[in-house]
């Protein structure tokens, strides 16, 4: 998966061109995408792309914001709920 | 003429080793470099996020869904990590293909003239010998350069440590008033 940071409006299309696709439409200009390594070659020298680099999801750290948001708006431990 | 363990010595593989060395170290440090923009780059992206949904079944059994007002956090808050990369490995393979020859060429050439008149003769030989020595080199050289990448995790503390504290006080009920 890589974050990607267009010039334009017009991201989406190029990311579809290079056979990519959209996991996550940040703004119009910002977006997270799956690539094939030579779509992600092919955009690195596209002067419309002024970011893209390879990101991964850490589950665990995502499970822990989940669960530590989850106890904030939970009632407190301990109580009989 | 240079022997083939000369030709072999010839090879320049300690400026291949430190040209090999120099652009990985480059390379590396343009991926640290996009990986480290990218981290700054999800650390200022932040994204609404829903943490609960209530679902309420009324009497009547209609079905409703109510979110919990979202929360703001930044990608990499929410477990978004920049890729960072290594290069575990590096070869380098020479290979030469010397084919040296030497060739000799010796050419004799005779002739013998005569000639009887009145009263006297003459006689003559010619001979013309010449010698051609040849030497040929051929050398052919491929080099490969093999490198490997492999992904590495990103740097621990890259994001801040999530702890909670706590500080409400607890509910009383009828077990611990």
């Amino acid at each position: 998966m890589y974050l990607v940071i267009g010039r334009s409006m017009a991201l989406e299309s190029l990311v579809k061109i290079t056979g990519g696709e959209v996991v996550l439409r940040l703004n119009g200009r910002k977006m997270l995408v799956t690539l094939p390594f030579a779509g992600y070659l092919s955009l690195r020298s596209n002067y419309q792309i002024s970011h893209i680099g390879p990101v991964a999801v850490d589950i665990k750290r995502l499970a822990k914001l989940a669960e530590m948001l989850a106890k904030t708006s939970s009632p407190k431990p301990g109580g009989a709920g | 003429m240079a022997s083939v363990g000369q030709e072999l010595l010839a090879v320049p593989l300690p400026e291949m080793v430190m040209k090999l060395g120099l652009g990985i170290a480059e390379a590396q440090r343009a991926l640290d470099e996009n990986s480290v923009e990218t981290a700054q780059l999800l650390a200022d992206t932040t994204v609404p996020l829903v943490l609960a949904v209530t679902q309420t079944i009324a009497a009547d059994g209609t079905v409703s869904f109510v979110n919990a007002d979202p929360v703001n956090v930044s990608l990499l808050q929410i477990g978004l990590m920049p890729t960072f990369y290594q290069f575990s490995e590096a070869t380098i393979e020479v290979t030469m293909d010397i084919k040296t020859t030497t060739s000799r060429e010796t050419n004799i050439k005779v002739s013998a003239k005569a000639k009887v008149g009145f009263g006297c003769w003459s006689a003559s030989i010619q001979v013309d010998v010449s010698h051609n020595r040849k030497f040929g080199k051929e050398v052919k050289g491929t080099s490969r350069l093999v490198t490997k990448m492999v992904p590495v995790p990103p740097p621990e503390r890259i994001a801040p440590e999530l702890t909670v504290v706590d500080n409400r006080p607890p509910k009383e009920t009828p077990d611990n008033a």
